[in-house]
């Protein structure tokens, strides 16, 4: 049959009568191509240019679903043409009866592939399930609009050929060899009478065809450029869910799998990935037969109902949404999705007809998605929590602007109507390089402050914490509304990115609290508030600390002030020494420097002693455990499973954990100290555990007790006469402290300290202020808000963000570490200083 | 280098505009807490509280008078 088809001789006339006739029909469809390509490639731009490739290609990619190819390369030659070369089936080459008596001529299937519009085995739906391709125009159209085409199909042990100008063929379809391999090669060189421009892109075809290799899982996609001799390969066994790797490549994944849901219902099947990123907007691509759907459409819509629907069901059953729930486009972000449907008949939709419209895929892919993706969540806790947290900040961050929005209107209409806050005691002066603005804790103190102030540059704004219940019999406190507005407007200068320094109304801001734990605690949240907010007020050192005293001192001749409790107790124990002598029963008389050196001994174990028992463990207790030479007490205490240890040294302790190690043949499960409270009957939720944990709890105020108790060595005194002794029956006291001719009986060497501070206190009167509010308006000017006697403290930078630091743990969401931290900061209660 | 009070994205000191969050976005997010309240520190009685017991921190007395001794 071929054979007949390469005879050279046919009949001349006959050919030229036939070409008069039926072959008028093939002219018409060329030139209808050629006149109107706009109707089948879109338009000449590159974006038409480079649909070519993608006809030729799909019809590859076609042979590859229907798996009769692996294989397809795609060369863009050195002559500006383009090679796509498959391993299929190759485009069958016999005579086609339908063809050739419609032309009245013996014509080739494969002549009717590439010259006939409409003609191919797309429209069967035998030959392909679901094709791609625009509408099935394909290479009929490549053709037509090439310069030149050459067409090679390898198949049944045979190589054919047959090459075509402007669409018509120059001479029959050839066999030009024999060979083992089947598939089609397709060469065109698109028709510059055409496109005004002929040059393909690299990146474009690149990306397209990855595209395709992502789309169409297994198929080994080989791209080459012969002039620049670049060269890619492109083959993805999973397919889209590689896909959506391959886009979140560069960012930050929420969760470590991708999900993909795969499936087919009436010839509707679907292929989708998705994965989360902390990005915040959507990477959605939607695919309709390997046609890049821009618009979206039904399948689109389905996806995104099904996701709404199974994400905002899982958040709100799971408690995890609180008052906000997240809308669709809160549920979106961040999301990466690849969305892919194959439809027998579909219909495109939309200006660029990119829009799928098949009603019926909707609901398939809907419930498809919606099943699966409940599922998903019930399984996947982890993944579910950290999906469900980016929704509800991005419901909130949308929460968030709408009432920064607000507030910033506001302030604009405070600015022209002198809507400064009414709880502003301003200052007179508008120097705003003298002005300063306190920001005083509490109500009664900013009376005081209004009253002490110096009125011409000093501002006075009182803030009050407010209490609210925030966890299960807890108490929290936090500065309300109207407090963070009045201090952003009282300021003036704005927050964050438009934050406009030089309208600041102030040039230091002064946070004024008492000097307690709740003060400290108000002052972290005012400096993490401006470290957040208003950082370069910070930045540029207009943050300051007042350091109001803690204590007022009279004395007959005189009334001052001291800051903090360690300076008091250190001066009334110097004050108290003076003549003092202290017997400590074993006939010596200590007194003068020896008496001070004592005295100071004991102020260093003082706190150290104090932290101990707080932990809930007593001198007396401890006392047992001293090393009998070293005289020193154990710093580690271990428990491992059930077994309980005290080391001095962590010599010892490493020891010891060697020593099990060798038992257990390997590391040992190590738990957080600061989990376990083994003093107190807390330790139901750790205990019986299946696998012993090691938990090392170090007491770091033994160190300090350990060295004091050397030096107490040293004068003679060993770790007893720290304690108080059962002494029944006796008259005489253990220890006597003597002040001329007074005498005070002493049970412990530790009430010598407060023994001598007492007497230190002679003849003063010493008031420790309980707050701010306890001072009035003339202490209040002369310790804290007058230049001349004040103490200001800049805040630095790190000081800020020290104090955010704290703030996080402060207000951390979880309750438990956050019980755990202030439990640790009450044996120092320096360290909640900032 | 310092996380973003809200994502806990690192953010840098140096480059990010709207330190110390990682983006303006977040710094709206903190701002939207403030204003709504959501953080809070813990409450702590003062001396004089009757109510304080579990958060009470306690300063180690001494002999004085904690309520002076003036008129």
């Amino acid at each position: 049959m071929a054979d007949e088809m390469t005879t050279p001789d046919g009949d001349q006339a006959g050919e030229q009568s036939g070409y008069s006739s039926t072959d008028l029909q093939h002219l018409s469809d060329r030139e209808h191509v050629r006149e109107r390509f706009g109707m089948y490639i879109g338009d000449n731009t590159s974006r038409g240019l480079h649909h070519l490739v993608y006809e030729v290609v799909d019809n590859s990619i076609d042979e590859c679903m229907a798996e009769y190819a692996k294989h397809i390369s795609v060369t863009v030659n050195v002559d500006g043409s383009v090679t796509v070369e498959d391993d299929g089936r190759g485009i069958p080459v016999e005579r086609h009866a339908q063809l050739s008596e419609e032309m009245d001529r013996e014509i080739s299937t494969l002549e009717g592939v590439m010259t006939v519009l409409k003609f191919g085995g797309k429209f069967q739906k035998g030959a392909y399930q679901t094709s791609g391709g625009l509408h099935g125009v394909g290479v009929t159209v490549v053709n037509f609009l090439s310069e030149w085409c050459e067409v090679e199909v390898s198949r049944d042990g045979h190589v054919w050929q047959q090459e075509y100008e402007r669409g018509e063929p120059t001479g029959q379809v050839r066999k030009i060899g024999g060979t083992t391999r089947t598939g089609t090669k397709t060469t065109f060189k698109p028709d510059p009478q055409i496109f005004p421009m002929t040059k393909f892109s690299w990146d474009v075809l690149a990306k397209r065809l990855q595209e395709l290799a992502f789309l169409n899982s297994g198929v080994h996609i080989t791209f080459a450029d012969a002039a620049s001799d670049q060269r890619e390969q492109y083959h993805y066994e999973r397919g889209v869910e590689e896909f959506v790797e391959w886009l979140n490549r560069s960012s930050d994944s929420l969760h470590a799998d991708v999900i993909s849901i795969k499936g087919e219902v009436e010839g509707t099947s679907w292929d989708i990935a998705l994965q989360y990123t902390g990005e915040f907007t959507e990477n959605l691509h939607s695919y309709v037969n390997n046609i890049s759907t821009h618009e979206g459409g039904t399948h689109v819509s389905g996806f995104r109902a099904a996701l709404t629907r199974s994400l905002n069901a899982y958040g709100k059953k799971t408690g995890l949404y609180k008052d906000l729930v997240p809308t669709g486009d809160d549920i979106r972000e961040g999301l990466t999705a690849v969305v892919s449907v194959r439809v027998a008949h579909p219909q495109f939709e939309g200006q660029t007809k990119t829009k799928l419209g098949n009603g019926e895929v909707e609901g398939i892919v809907n419930s498809a998605v919606g099943d699966f993706l409940t599922k998903y969540l019930e399984e996947n806790p982890k993944s579910a929590k950290a999906i469900i947290h980016k929704g509800v900040l991005a419901a909130e961050a949308r929460e968030a602007a709408k009432k920064a929005k607000q507030l910033l209107r506001e302030r604009k209409g405070a600015l022209s109507g002198g809507g400064l806050p009414g709880k502003l005691r301003d200052c007179t002066s508008r120097d705003m390089e003298r002005c300063e603005l306190y920001l005083v804790e509490g109500d009664s103190a900013g009376g005081s402050a209004e009253g002490g102030r110096h009125r011409e540059y000093q501002a006075i704004l009182p803030l009050r914490g407010k209490i609210i219940n925030a966890y299960k019999s807890r108490e929290d406190k936090v500065l309300a509304n109207e407090e963070v507005r009045s201090v952003i407007s009282a300021i003036g200068a704005g927050i964050g990115v438009e934050a406009d320094l030089s309208k600041r109304r102030y040039d230091k801001v002064v946070i004024m609290t008492d000097a307690d734990v709740d003060g400290s605690h108000i002052r972290t949240l005012l400096l993490t508030f401006f470290y957040r907010q208003m950082y370069r007020l910070v930045a540029e050192g207009h943050v300051y600390v007042a350091q109001p005293p803690l204590f007022r001192v009279r004395s007959r001749k005189e009334t001052y002030y001291v800051q903090t409790e360690d300076e008091m107790k250190t001066q009334l124990l110097e004050q108290g020494l003076g003549d003092g002598v202290f017997l400590p029963g074993d006939g010596r008389e200590i007194s003068g420097e020896q008496m001070k050196s004592l005295c100071r001994t004991l102020a260093g174990l003082e706190d150290a002693l104090l932290a101990l028992e707080r932990r809930g463990i007593s001198l007396r207790d401890h006392a047992g455990r001293q090393d009998d030479t070293t005289k020193k007490l154990p710093i580690y205490h271990v428990f491992y499973g059930v077994e309980e240890r005290w080391f001095t040294n962590r010599g010892e302790l490493d020891g010891f954990l060697a020593e099990q190690e060798e038992a257990t043949g390997g590391e040992l499960a190590v738990g957080r100290g600061d989990e376990k409270k083994p003093a107190e009957g807390e330790a139901s939720e750790t205990d019986e555990a299946a696998t012993p944990e090691l938990v090392v709890i170090e007491l770091h105020e033994v160190r300090s007790i350990n060295s004091g108790l050397a030096d107490l060595q040293a004068m003679g005194f060993d770790i007893e006469s720290l304690i108080p002794q059962e002494r029944t029956g006796t008259e005489e006291p253990r220890y006597v402290l003597k002040r001329g001719e007074s005498e005070i009986g002493l049970e412990d060497l530790r009430s010598l300290l407060s023994a001598v501070r007492r007497a230190g206190e002679k003849g003063l009167s010493i008031t420790r202020f309980k707050g701010l509010g306890e001072m009035n308006a003339e202490e209040l000017r002369e310790t804290t808000l007058d230049p001349a006697n004040r103490t200001l403290c800049q805040v630095t930078m790190s000081d800020a963000a020290a104090a955010d630091d704290l703030f996080r743990v402060l207000m951390g969401e979880k309750v438990e570490p956050r019980r755990e931290f202030i439990e640790r900061h009450a044996l120092d209660v320096k360290n909640l200083d900032v | 280098m310092p996380q973003c009070p809200v994502c806990n994205s690192a953010v840098s000191l140096e480059t990010t505009p709207t330190v110390p969050f990682c983006s303006d976005r977040c710094r709206l997010i903190d701002l939207g807490r403030w204003l709504e309240e959501g953080y809070s520190v813990p409450h702590v009685a003062r001396d004089d509280d009757e109510e304080g017991e579990e958060g009470l921190v306690e300063l180690p007395g001494f002999g004085f008078d904690e309520d002076g001794d003036e008129g």
